[in-house]
């Protein structure tokens, strides 16, 4: 048989797990981090503006700094994900560029729902119901409704194998139990009037996020 | 279930992904094969069978105890 001498390391002695679990907490803080400062200079604008307080200044500083503290850490995995390009066979370099794609796109229909947004902005009302101009609306329907399946098709059967298929179908049987239990005991307890009504955002969110911890966990493990 | 990739794989100096290339799998996949964390589909355990040119219950060992007359 013809295998072409890569001279790529093996999993057990690799940290690729590690580098992923990396990559996602910085992204998170990173996040995380600058939302927190939207929220301060949001929360400073509507008490009227004006010179911000030395605490104020300070905490924003010490923000900034962990964002820049979190990107310099950042700066060696990245930089060995992209130099490593060639240790990937052309299956895995399909489904790291289709993932890549779907975060592209992620960040361009966040981007299209923050600016035709009416109202400020706050990390609440982002995945809210408030109106939105109907260009933006179709626009974001036809990245959701049209691309997503298309790339979901795609991916299902050309980048991915049968064992990341059958982590991510682990996924999916999880959430699904998670979106059983949770929907009808917040209903429940919304009907007590013991919480807040059903939020259709929040149960997406968490579904989803079951979804890709297991899917990830056991795709990595 | 228990298997012998790993030593299949060492004893003609094959890298995981020159493995998983061979069989159009992932680095991820081979390695989830050899710790035993995942077994693969019927399909997938004969390629790796007609791979190595050796039959799949040699490869693959389910522990099994019993026999008989079946």
């Amino acid at each position: 048989m013809n295998l072409k001498e890569a001279g790529m390391p093996d999993l057990e002695n690799n940290n690729s797990a590690k580098s992923v679990g990396i990559l996602i907490a910085g992204v998170f803080g990173l996040l995380s981090s600058a939302g927190i400062i939207a929220g301060i200079l949001i929360g400073h604008n509507e008490h009227g503006g004006g010179p911000m307080s030395a605490a104020l200044i300070a905490i924003i500083a010490a923000l900034l700094a962990v964002i820049f503290a979190i990107s310099v850490y950042l700066y060696r995995p990245i930089k060995r994900m992209i130099s490593g390009n060639n240790d990937l066979s052309k299956r895995e370099r399909l489904n790291r560029n289709i993932m890549l794609l779907c975060g592209i796109l992620s960040v361009v229909m966040t981007a299209i729902l923050m600016y035709s947004m009416p109202e400020k902005l706050t990390s609440f009302n982002m995945l809210g119901s408030s109106p939105i101009p109907a260009a933006a609306a179709i626009g974001l329907a036809i990245f959701w409704g049209v691309g997503m399946p298309i790339t979901a098709y795609f991916w299902h059967k050309k980048a991915i194998d049968e064992q990341e298929a059958a982590a991510y179908r682990d996924g999916g049987y999880y959430a699904a139990y998670a979106y059983i239990i949770t929907t009808p005991t917040w209903w429940f307890l919304a009907r007590g009037g013991l919480v807040p009504e059903i939020n259709g955002a929040a149960i997406f969110i968490i579904f989803n996020f079951i979804w890709v911890t297991v899917w990830f966990g056991k795709k990595y493990r | 279930m228990k298997n012998k990739l790993k030593v299949l794989r060492a004893m003609r100096d094959w890298s995981q992904a020159q493995l998983g290339e061979a069989l159009d799998v992932s680095r991820q996949a081979v390695n989830a094969i050899e710790t035993g964390k995942y077994d693969p589909s019927l399909p997938l355990a004969f390629k790796i069978a007609r791979l190595f040119d050796m039959p799949v219950q040699e490869i693959f060992d389910d522990e099994f105890e019993g026999g008989g007359d079946a």
